[in-house]
């Protein structure tokens, strides 16, 4: 009993030299790949072209003191083909002296054009790989994926982190969804929704946030504008999108800026009214929010209160007419990334769900949105 | 006739050489048990032969009034001589005594040898004279002691500045000084065949739960050693596990603790010759637990505690956990930090265990030598060893950045645990923990942690779970566990001790 | 030199104790896979299943609870005989409780191996990827080895203290991961027929295996404490947790995805953002953290095992401690027959129900059979002696 330890010890002392720390990687023997980008093979290549962006660690400023200043090298890109993804990454293993590490893509760059075709074989490897984040953003890039890896923001040393604070500074903000590749996953899996994307445009220096990709059937169908995705969200998430610019009716370059503070959003399905029979979804969205521009201020109204009046009912009018046609164009391209289905799967399931194909219901279903604005401020102005 | 009384001393002598011999280590028990005689001279030759003719063996030889011979015998050194001079020979020699009281004032009468011999060893000096089996013990110990000073190992800002001296006498008094209880014990033990080490055991009666007692003495008795130079030979002899690292029996400098863990029923041992006293049973949360945590607000002193558990883990496990994250897990990390770590290190050789290793003996080289060296340079040495050796390291690219920080931050971790005894385990454990994280990472520490929590699990301090009052659970218990709860809310006395006393305080004597 | 313990008492298993046991040890792998197979059947009512499943288990405990307190101090293997023959024929009442006593022993041994063996196939396929799976279960292996040497009090207080390591991650998972569901895939609450809730609830009765060990623990216990309380209350709280987790799993991923992934628990950590949290991808530490709930279910229901087969040869503890360092070489072999992932889980499935049989047969018999030699009734409490 007493020599317990002792053996213990030994027998540890044994297992680790038999063993070798099978798993035992240093941090600078992994190869970290921040981001993938997902490209269609050229014309003679074969199906997949994928770059990756790899961080040069000894060339980031701030590490050791030694480094810095030539951000233009701090990461390396590299650009392989293959027969799948997986395919494609193991060729690149062969051009590198260290293990790929895909512990820390937090990016997945997927071009417009494959997107289209369908993304399904390429999120297959995705879902298998144990390493993979659940939280990576896989993004939809118009033109060619790999553009977006070859940035060269100069905000940050690393084109990647660019767009990392990007989308979660517009996270925070309200204004860019988080749609990571769990939310993709799921949303595909269900059969009562579909899934979007966000969707940038890459230039030579920078990096641009154009709307959400919408998908069906791991198909891109169609895109959104940011206008629409803001709708989108607000409807959506009750998230408070961007600002709204509306001109006003009837003038020249006058417009309004109402800023949204605060978003609650009710769906309730009620027997159609109108086109008698069915049901009819109706979305009541409230939006609170502040007055932030109003110009040419030379219009002027008889009273703060009247002011006010006037904006909620215009801007309600504008926000709905934003909406509607953010619905059109998901009804045209029959993609219901509104979880439109979820609600009648869940709350309407055998009066409704049981009987209808919503993928093929979704395209006429009536859908009214009805827009609440509570203005709360007019910001540091008091005069209209 | 005169050759007859020497041919006849001469065979005494030879008998008592014989018997003296027979048992030739000198240790306590081999001196015999027997009466002296009556003759003075018999017996300075008896006692001297004991001590072998030690020249620090004083034998002064004097007549008292009546007229017979006498003599005192003592160690040199160990005895206050103006006691010796002035009331034992003074009073003997000038004052007409009839019958014998030296004007010491602590006598006693034997006519044992065995005793005799452990008196002198022990700084007492015996008075023989002519004529009489009857041989006095004087208590004139007198020895130089190092005075009751602020103790070196456990500093509280708040409370009491005495400590522990080497002093047994001195000690006893002042936890009696604090306790002022009738019903606090003390069972004195003689421990050591050699060092005859003079071991007080205390508790307090009604508190104290019996059982516990009966085996902490019946342990010390049953101790078979030659020598008790410090009370780390008798902790290590009577706990529970020998082969544990952790400590199963508490010790303190300080006579505020003692006082404060006697009043939860616990056992006291304090040991002559050495300042630190022993505290029986123990549990692991005392060794995160400082007196100054009663002596503070519950607030803050609740706060501190949750700081020392903290400094504690983080000296168990910081450097592991860096290992582990940085060689298994570095998806744990943020990506922008993994990116700074990887570059730190791009230029380090070693895979990380190895730079955790090197750095962590490094420190602990520094620590030990710090300790070495005399007072005012050690300090000095250390902060300048390790700042410039952890610059060069760095600068030099043998280390990483971040290790640096990691193997300061643990070390200074290790240093806010009030008790220095688990201090070290936790220091010591580090290193297998360190060597689990480099083969399996997280996983590797969670076995070391399961392996060490069983163990934990398995002690047991003369029959106290070592983790209670979380396993067993104690709730009443649990008030005094990471958490300080105010001193009207702690009634009773932690019941893991099985205290018979329950009430600490009565419901009438608050306001 | 071995310390005697004079006048230090035996500690009995407190209900507390009791409790900690009986949930620890039910708290296992199954919780990893559990949102997927709760909800297979059950679709969006998943979270129905471990509601369902673990009613099998209040009855057993129930029963099991009942018979330790018929036969006070004793265990399942000490008690056996006495049911099956009156004491004054104890080779009859030997040779009669064999069986039982071998089919109890052999299904938990067997079903530990399982648990490693799934323990060890998680490890592998998502932390440690290049670390072979016959390691992991050593080590695993070993911790249990390395418990089985110490008492059996030692079992109670290292469940306790675990305990909080087990509870607390899979709340704080359940808990955190609400911030992302979404309600609405708990609905419509009822699609399924009554009939397969229970058919769903079957796949959950897996995960409340494990209890059956109190057929031995049971006879260390305080005597006034309430076994049949810390049955309930440590089933009950298994299936608050369980419940939840499955919950937290349908709201995040929905039935439809869940279906997909192999251990949806640990996807469920892997969707968990903490805000505030220096670190990121929270699976690996789960995981570690997990070791202690595997530890528990594996090393308590080995160290049934090997206590049992002691008792069955009347043998003390340096039996066991041999015992327990042989009994894992064939053990070793039994979790590797599997051949691949989905055999695992079929083998477990079954495992599950075979439980089930079990522990609701053996006891019902048991009392049966108490019942027809008139012997059952409870003897009065004795005083707590210890």
């Amino acid at each position: 009993m007493d020599k317990r330890w002792s053996y213990l010890c030994l027998l540890l002392l044994c297992l680790s030299f038999l063993a070798g720390c099978w798993d035992r990687r240093e941090l600078e023997e992994r190869a970290s790949v921040l981001a993938i980008a997902i490209d269609a093979g050229g014309e003679d290549e074969e199906r997949y072209r994928v770059t990756v962006q790899i961080p040069i660690p000894i060339k980031i400023a701030g590490s050791s003191g030694q480094g810095g200043g030539g951000n233009s090298n701090a990461v390396k890109v590299m650009s392989v083909t293959g027969r799948t993804i997986t395919d494609a990454t193991n060729n690149l293993q062969l051009r590198l002296n260290q293990r790929l590490f895909l512990g820390h893509t937090r990016v997945v760059a997927i071009s417009e054009e494959i997107a289209r075709e369908g993304i399904e074989d390429i999120l297959d490897g995705f879902r298998r790989e144990a390493l993979i984040r659940r939280l990576l953003w896989p993004i939809i890039v118009r033109g060619k994926a790999s553009s977006l890896l070859e940035i060269k923001p100069q905000l940050a040393q690393i084109p990647v982190v660019f767009i990392m604070d990007l989308v979660e500074n517009g996270r925070k903000m309200g204004t860019i969804p988080d749609k990571t590749l769990g939310d993709y996953l799921n949303e595909t899996s269900n059969k009562s929704m579909q899934p979007f994307l966000n969707y940038v445009e890459a230039t030579k220096r920078e990096v641009k946030w154009i709307g959400t990709a919408i998908f069906h059937d791991h198909k891109m169908v169609g895109s959104l504008t940011p206008i629409q995705t803001w709708s989108l969200m607000q409807l959506r998430n009750q998230k408070r999108g961007g600002d709204v610019i509306m001109p006003l009716a009837g003038q020249e370059d006058a417009y309004v800026t109402l800023r949204p503070r605060f978003v609650d959003t009710n769906l309730t399905i009620q027997p159609n009214k109108f086109k008698g029979g069915g049901l009819e979804a109706v979305f009541s969205c409230e939006v609170q929010g502040d007055i932030m521009e109003y110009v040419p201020g030379n219009i002027r109204f008889a009273s703060p209160e009247k002011f006010i009046e006037a904006m909620q009912k215009e801007l309600k009018q504008e926000m709905e007419k934003r909406a509607r046609q953010m619905i059109q164009k998901l009804q045209k391209h029959n993609s219901d990334v509104l979880k439109l289905g979820l609600h009648l799967r869940s709350y309407h399931f055998h009066d409704y769900w049981v009987h209808h194909d919503w993928n093929k219901a979704f395209k006429d279903f009536p859908i009214r949105v009805e827009y609440t604005i509570k203005l709360r401020r007019l910001g540091m102005e008091m005069e209209q | 006739m005169s050759q007859f009384w020497n041919a006849w001393n001469k065979r005494k002598d030879r008998l008592r050489n014989q018997t003296l011999e027979q048992h030739a280590n000198k240790s306590m028990d081999s001196v015999k048990d027997s009466p002296v005689t009556s003759v003075l001279e018999d017996n300075i030759v008896l006692i001297e032969q004991q001590f072998g003719k030690s020249d620090d063996l004083v034998v002064r030889r004097f007549q008292i009034t009546t007229g017979k011979d006498a003599a005192v015998i003592f160690l040199d050194g160990m005895v206050d001589r103006n006691v010796i001079s002035d009331f034992v020979i003074r009073s003997l020699t000038t004052e007409n005594v009839t019958y014998l009281s030296p004007a010491s004032n602590e006598l006693e009468t034997t006519n044992q040898l065995r005793q005799i011999v452990r008196n002198i060893l022990s700084g007492n000096s015996v008075l023989f004279i002519d004529g009489s089996t009857e041989v006095y013990l004087i208590n004139s110990r007198g020895w130089d002691r190092r005075s009751v000073m602020e103790p070196q190992t456990e500093s509280v800002v708040r409370g009491p500045r005495d400590g522990f001296t080497e002093t047994l006498s001195v000690n006893a008094a002042l936890i009696r000084f604090r306790l002022k209880d009738p019903n606090l014990r003390v069972k004195h033990l003689i421990v050591g065949q050699r060092t005859q080490t003079d071991v007080f055991v205390m508790h307090i009666d009604g508190v104290a739960h019996p059982p516990i007692v009966e085996e902490v003495i019946r342990r010390i008795e049953n101790l078979n050693l030659d020598a008790i130079l410090e009370t780390g030979y008798i902790e290590q002899m009577i706990q529970d596990h020998r082969y544990s690292p952790f400590p199963q029996i508490q010790n303190t400098e300080r006579p505020d603790k003692i006082v404060a863990n006697l009043l939860e029923g616990k056992v006291a041992i304090l040991v002559d010759g050495t300042p630190f006293v022993l505290i029986a049973p123990a549990v692991l949360s005392q060794f995160y637990q400082s007196p100054e945590d009663y002596y503070e607000r519950f607030y803050i002193a609740s706060l501190i505690r949750f700081i020392r558990v903290i400094s504690i883990l983080i000296a168990l496990l910081l450097p592991s956990l860096y290992i582990a994250f940085s060689s298994f897990h570095p998806e744990m990390i943020p990506s922008r930090l993994v990116i700074a770590m990887a570059a730190g290190r791009s230029t380090v050789p070693f895979p990380s265990l190895v730079e955790a290793m090197f750095m962590e003996i490094a420190i602990e080289i520094l620590r030990e030598a710090s300790v070495r060296l005399p007072g005012p340079i050690g300090p000095t040495i250390g902060i300048v060893g390790a700042l410039v050796v952890g610059e060069a390291a760095v600068s030099a690219g043998l280390v990483s950045p971040v290790m640096v920080i990691i193997v300061a931050v643990t070390t200074i971790g290790s240093f806010a645990s009030p008790s220095y005894s688990a201090a070290i385990a936790i220091r010591m454990l580090r290193f297998p923990v360190m060597f689990m994280a480099g083969l399996f990472g997280l996983y590797g520490i969670m076995l070391f942690i399961i392996v060490m929590l069983v163990h934990l699990s398995s002690i047991k301090s003369f029959g106290v779970p070592y983790l209670s009052p979380i396993s067993p659970l104690n709730l009443k218990g649990m008030r005094d566990l990471f958490l300080r709860f105010p001193h009207h809310l702690m009634k009773l006395r932690p019941s893991m001790f099985r205290v018979h006393d329950k009430i600490r305080m009565r419901e009438d004597d608050q306001s | 030199m071995k310390r005697q313990d004079n006048g230090t008492p035996r500690y009995g298993f407190t209900t507390w104790q009791q409790t900690c046991l009986i949930t620890s040890t039910l708290i296992g792998v199954g919780v990893l896979t559990l949102p997927r197979t709760s909800s297979s059947r059950l679709l969006e009512a998943g979270w129905m299943a471990p509601l369902v499943g673990s009613l099998g288990a209040y009855i057993s405990i129930w029963m099991i609870a009942k018979l330790s307190r018929r036969f006070p101090g004793m265990t399942f293997v000490e008690y056996s005989p006495l049911v099956w023959a009156s004491k004054e024929s104890p080779k009859l009442g030997k040779l009669l409780s064999i069986p039982w006593i071998f089919v109890y022993l052999s299904f938990i041994y067997v079903a530990t191996g399982m648990v490693s063996r799934i323990f060890g196939e998680v490890v592998v396929t998502s932390v440690l990827l290049n670390t072979p799976l016959e390691v992991i279960m050593i080590t695993m292996f070993l911790l249990a080895f390395f418990l089985s040497l110490h008492d059996v009090d030692v079992v109670a207080r290292v469940n306790e203290i675990l305990f909080p390591l087990i509870i607390f991650p899979v709340l704080f998972i359940a808990i955190a991961s609400f911030q992302k569901a979404d309600w609405s895939y708990l609905f419509p609450l009822i699609r399924v027929s009554g009939k397969s809730i229970f058919e769903g609830a079957y796949e959950a009765v897996y995960s409340f295996s494990g209890f059956e060990i109190m057929l031995i623990f049971y006879a260390f216990t305080q005597h006034n404490s309430g076994k049949e309380k810390a049955g309930f209350v440590g089933i009950l709280m298994t299936m608050v947790v369980y419940t939840l987790i499955v919950v937290a799993g349908i709201t995040v991923f929905g039935y439809e995805e869940l279906q997909r992934l192999t251990w949806p628990t640990l996807e469920l950590v892997k969707t968990t953002q903490v805000p505030g949290l220096i670190l990121e991808r929270l699976e690996s530490a789960f995981l570690a953290v997990w070791v202690a709930a595997v530890f528990t279910t594996v090393a308590n229901a080995y160290y049934a095992v090997i206590y049992g087969l002691r008792q069955c040869f009347n043998k003390g503890m340096v039996f066991q401690r041999i015992a327990s360092a042989f009994l894992f070489i064939p053990l070793f072999f039994i979790a590797l027959i599997p051949q691949n992932i989905v055999e695992i889980f079929q083998i477990s499935s079954y495992i599950g129900i075979g439980n089930l049989v079990l522990n609701l047969g053996v006891p019902t018999i048991y009392w049966i059979v108490l019942f027809l030699r008139g012997k059952a009734g409870i003897p009065k409490e004795r005083k707590a002696d210890g």
